[in-house]
């Protein structure tokens, strides 16, 4: 009926990114049949056998047009109101405007890879995403695994950090509690934090913390700064902290990356990635040490948010000795093996 | 499993074994999946029994999955979506009405009784053994065209003679 017409296709107001790109699929949902088929099906034969549910053509025009027209009135109660709303409430009117168009539904179900995040209802799907299941995946590590006591309290998380070792070409994410090799570990890890909240552009700080040091003096544990990172800008459309970012200033990185390098039988050492907010300050106390580091020190003094976490593991291979060797560390210790 | 020789016949939407008709004597012979065309001798407490177990399961009675493509997901989806707007809207627009109704019929009452208690009561007085009244109609959302006939009189006892 009104395909085409209607606010749903004019993109003078709106972003290009809020249609799908593909023209077989786009007339797919923007006509009652399949023009072209199910395009969304690799196999020909599968296109040749397929036929939609009965009915669906005749029904869905009219459901089309009568979301599209509640679209519209919250457009025009946003344009009417635009002084009077604050952000949140923009926000939401802008989720709610776009939640139901069929184009941005099925990029955020189907192409959820290349989403754009400077959308609030591309954001909002990938925090519905993430928060059924990633974010839950990561809290049960940290808690298991112990990190949340053993280094800070607790954690709110705000954000999806998403982990990756760059030692080959393969672009693999690590999932929080995984056991990597010294191998994989030994250059610096590339970080994706993706922010929902409409925050403006800020700086964040990142740290890496390893709190299973053997402390042979006191008979316990000590926390080691493996990596510190500080006024990490970070927006929707760049949320990437890799080598890229550091080269173009190095100033940011407080404390150079030093790779895990477990003891032979000493327990397996946590890694755990935590990455805040500094809200829009300078960091008013960026002094920091490798070794007995406090990290609920440094976050009191700096007064900085965390937002996102990650964790690996480390445990000690044959490889070890090799990285220290590239690394110009000292020989490390072999403790004694500890019957369970 | 689908198996003919040759060219159909016209009325073969019939399935399992199609002998020979009136009209050729036919050599095709179609073979349907999960049709029973072999028939088993059975007495009728194993038939009866059979039939009590097959009633249990649901093995082959359950209707075929249906496969969407994605388009047809996000159709399917914005067409309940859709529905569930309009059922919103409906629900709303009602109970604003009932509720519209009843302040207004409760501020009348408030008047009345205000202005003229002795009505009021009169209005609200019980009468025995009467539940419903005669003129109690029950609401519905088509009344008729006419909803009230003013000009009433009741019939004399005269003219009934």
């Amino acid at each position: 009926m009104s395909f085409g017409t209607g606010v749903w296709s004019n993109f003078s107001k709106r972003s290009t990114s809020l249609t799908v790109s593909s023209n077989k699929i786009k007339q797919g949902l923007l006509n009652a049949g399949l023009p072209f088929g199910p395009a969304t099906l690799r196999k020909r034969s599968s296109r040749i056998k397929y036929s939609s549910p009965i009915g669906l053509s005749a029904v869905y025009p009219m459901a089309y047009e009568i979301l599209e027209l509640e679209s519209s009135k919250i457009y025009e109660t946003l344009s009417r109101q635009a002084n009077e709303l604050s952000m949140e409430q923009k926000e939401e009117l802008l989720v709610r405007a776009e939640y139901h168009n069929p184009e941005v539904v099925f990029k955020s179900h189907f192409q959820t890879n290349s989403l754009d995040r400077t959308q609030p209802v591309y954001r909002r799907y990938l925090r519905e995403k993430w928060e059924s299941h990633d974010k839950m995946l990561l809290m049960q590590r940290l808690e298991s695994l112990h990190a949340i006591p053993d280094t800070l309290p607790t954690l709110d998380p705000k954000c999806d950090v998403v982990l990756r070792f760059p030692h080959n070409n393969v672009h693999t994410t690590v999932e929080p509690g995984q056991l990597l090799s010294s191998n994989v570990t030994k250059k610096p890890p590339s970080l994706e934090v993706v922010e929902f909240d409409p925050v403006p552009h800020d700086l964040y700080t990142v740290l890496i913390v390893n709190p299973d040091t053997p402390d042979l003096e006191n008979d316990t544990f000590s926390t080691t700064l493996h990596w510190a990172l500080k006024n990490v800008p970070i927006s929707s459309s760049d949320i990437c902290i890799d080598a890229l970012k550091l080269q173009e200033c190095p100033e940011r990185e407080l404390v150079s990356y030093l790779p895990p390098v477990p003891d032979k039988n000493a327990p397996v050492n946590r890694l755990v990635v935590w990455v805040f907010r500094q809200n829009q300050k300078e960091l008013a106390d960026s002094s920091v040490t490798r070794e007995f580091f406090d990290i609920r020190g440094f976050a009191a003094r700096n007064s900085l948010t965390a937002v996102g976490a990650h964790i690996w593991r480390s445990g000690w291979d044959r490889n070890v000795p090799n990285v220290r060797e590239i690394y110009g560390l000292p020989k490390g210790r072999v403790f004694h093996r500890v019957r369970r | 499993m689908f198996k003919s020789y040759g060219s159909a016949l016209p009325q073969s939407l019939s399935r399992g074994l199609v002998g020979a008709t009136k009209q050729t004597p036919t050599p095709f012979i179609q073979f349907v999946r999960g049709k029973r065309t072999k028939k088993y001798d059975l007495s009728p407490a194993a038939q009866k029994l059979i039939t009590q177990l097959s009633v249990l399961s649901a093995s082959r009675k359950q209707p075929k999955m249906l496969k969407l493509c994605p388009e047809d997901i996000v159709k399917h989806n914005t067409v309940q979506e859709a529905y569930k707007l309009i059922t919103r809207k409906r629900k709303k627009a009602e109970n604003e009405k009932l509720k519209q109704q009843y302040e207004s019929m409760k501020l009348a009452c408030e008047d009345l009784a205000k202005v003229s208690p002795e009505l009021f009561e009169a209005a609200n007085k019980r009468e025995i053994s009467k539940r419903f009244s005669l003129e109690l109609r029950v609401p519905t959302n088509y009344p008729p065209n006419v909803p009230w006939y003013y000009d009433y009189t009741p019939e004399s006892p005269e003219d009934k003679k």
